[in-house]
């Protein structure tokens, strides 16, 4: 049993961490030290996904098209409005994997806290504004090959 | 900042002061008679402390006393008090 200088305050008692909170406290601390290289690791991921992305669409539209098949060019600004969108996904996400300049002392624990959470916040933001972005680039590939295969349709009948 | 010692550690066996960090939530609201007889409430936490000289973790279970005007929001360990 202890004492204590706060009458508010009483230590009921003391022991070894039991193994539940001993987990508990490693998860916190995973999810703590994690939680900066998470947000980076998606951009990575993401930067990849969204380059990959433009050449698939590219792939698919080789795919529904004719051989010999020339665009119009209202087909041509459609079709490349996905891939253009696609590389703006990727951009950001670029942005997102740049590493953040800060200045912050090892002997002060809030200034450390403080530039995590600046990290933490500026690379949710962007990772946000990518997927986003990336989502809708995926929406203007769907409606770019339906509209070129009704067009296609059109034409042949 | 207020401060608790803990006076047996249970992994060195020495006493050990820490600085605790309590959020508390002041309401303001009219004083009746009810309010006078009001005893405070025991909120009761577990929190992790640290051992300076085994240098490891353990845990205390900590009572602390609330009223309606006076509430706890957090309580945050920060750091050994007797350095």
């Amino acid at each position: 049993m202890s004492d204590q200088e706060n009458p508010l305050i009483v230590v009921e008692n003391v022991t070894e961490v039991t193994p539940h909170n001993k987990a508990l406290y490693e998860t916190g601390k995973s999810l703590l030290i994690d939680s900066i290289t998470t947000g980076r690791e998606f951009c990575k991921f993401m930067i990849t996904v969204s380059t990959s992305a433009i050449p698939i669409h590219l792939g698919l539209l080789k795919f529904v098209l004719p051989e010999k098949y020339t665009l119009t060019f209202n087909q041509g600004i459609i079709t490349v409005i996905p891939a253009v969108i696609f590389l703006i996904a990727s951009i950001v996400f670029t942005v997102g994997y740049y590493p953040q300049i800060g200045k912050f002392s090892l002997d002060i624990t809030e200034e450390i806290e403080r530039e995590r959470n600046k990290t933490i916040k500026r690379r949710k933001k962007i990772t946000i504004w990518g997927f986003v972005i990336f989502i809708v680039a995926t929406l203007a590939m769907i409606f770019c090959l339906t509209y070129i295969l009704t067009d296609l349709n059109k034409n042949a009948s | 900042m207020e401060t608790i010692t803990i006076n047996q550690c249970p992994l060195c066996g020495k006493s050990h002061t820490y600085n605790l960090e309590v959020e508390r939530s002041f309401v303001i609201k009219m004083f009746t008679a009810n309010e006078t007889r009001e005893r405070p409430k025991p909120v009761r936490i577990t929190r992790i402390f640290y051992c300076p000289i085994k240098e490891s973790e353990y845990q205390g279970n900590l009572t602390m006393y609330e009223t309606s005007d006076r509430q706890i929001k957090n309580v945050t360990v920060k750091g050994i008090a007797d350095e």
